[in-house]
């Protein structure tokens, strides 16, 4: 699944398998629920092409879910960033009638796209080992590491 | 000063309004006065719908929200209120997917809603 740049609001209908362990995580401003493998296209971060960052999710879900900010202690998204790419160009066009103002300008977003590496869920406050079970959901489908 | 010629240059501007008017209805398409005009008219309309869109969308997931949190006994109003509540920090785009791509989390999310309502 890969969300395209622009109108990126209208693409969030996008099928989903059900019992894929994914995460909403939140990049500047905007949500964007995602699984391991995943392409995302963002709006440009500040970070160089290959870099990682890690994250904190909103929220899992897909087989077992966290919801509240006390769940999520813990959980972690990790992702690289891919590529830094522009939008597609959009012409801005202002114009006011009578007044002989008008302005043509170009304009195309800065964006970045990254892969999710990893969604690793938050340990229940019991168990001592929160490794072990981190990122067995997430094995089903391993992402083509570009 | 060299001597300009026109032509071209008038012609080359013509071609390209009326091949952005293609598909226009009526003379819009063909005559290169009013395909000016409704040139201009669209980009505008264009500018001015990429800020709507952001408010357009913004309803519908309200909509959507609205229509899911009732199937769980909620009113959008109260939902919201409650995921705040809950600290449950999604906001309205997320959960109209979430509705419609999985309901199961929709209920979760609802519960925990209700429960911070009530405590």
């Amino acid at each position: 699944m890969a969300l395209k740049p622009d109108k990126s609001d209208e693409t969030r209908n996008v099928k989903h398998e059900t019992g894929v362990l994914y995460a909403v995580i939140d990049i500047g401003g905007k949500q964007y629920r995602v699984e391991k493998g995943d392409d995302v296209i963002v709006d440009r971060l500040d970070l160089a092409e290959g870099k990682t960052m890690s994250l904190k999710p909103v929220l899992l879900g897909g087989g077992k879910s966290a919801v509240t900010a006390a769940e999520l202690k813990g959980a972690r998204v990790k992702a690289r960033v891919e590529e830094h790419l522009l939008g597609k160009k959009i012409r801005v066009f202002k114009y006011k009638p009578k007044t002989t103002y008008k302005r043509t300008r170009g304009h195309r977003s800065r964006l970045s796209r990254i892969t999710i590496q990893s969604i690793a869920a938050a340990a229940p406050k019991k168990k001592a080992e929160p490794k072990a079970e981190v990122e067995k959901p997430a094995k089903l489908e391993k992402p083509a590491k570009a | 000063m060299p001597r300009v010629k026109r032509s071209v240059h008038a012609r080359k501007k013509r071609r390209r309004v009326l091949a952005a008017a293609s598909g226009y209805r009526g003379t819009k398409n063909s005559s290169y006065k009013r395909a000016k005009e409704q040139v201009s008219r669209s980009l505008m309309y264009a500018f001015r719908d990429r800020r709507a869109r952001k408010r357009d969308f913004r309803r519908l997931w309200i909509t959507r929200i609205n229509a899911a949190a009732r199937q769980n006994g909620l009113s959008y109003n109260q939902l919201i209120h409650g995921l705040k509540a809950a600290e449950v920090n999604l906001n309205r785009r997320t959960l109209a997917d979430l509705a419609v791509s999985d309901p199961e989390m929709f209920s979760t999310l609802a519960r925990q809603a209700k429960s911070a309502l009530s405590a």
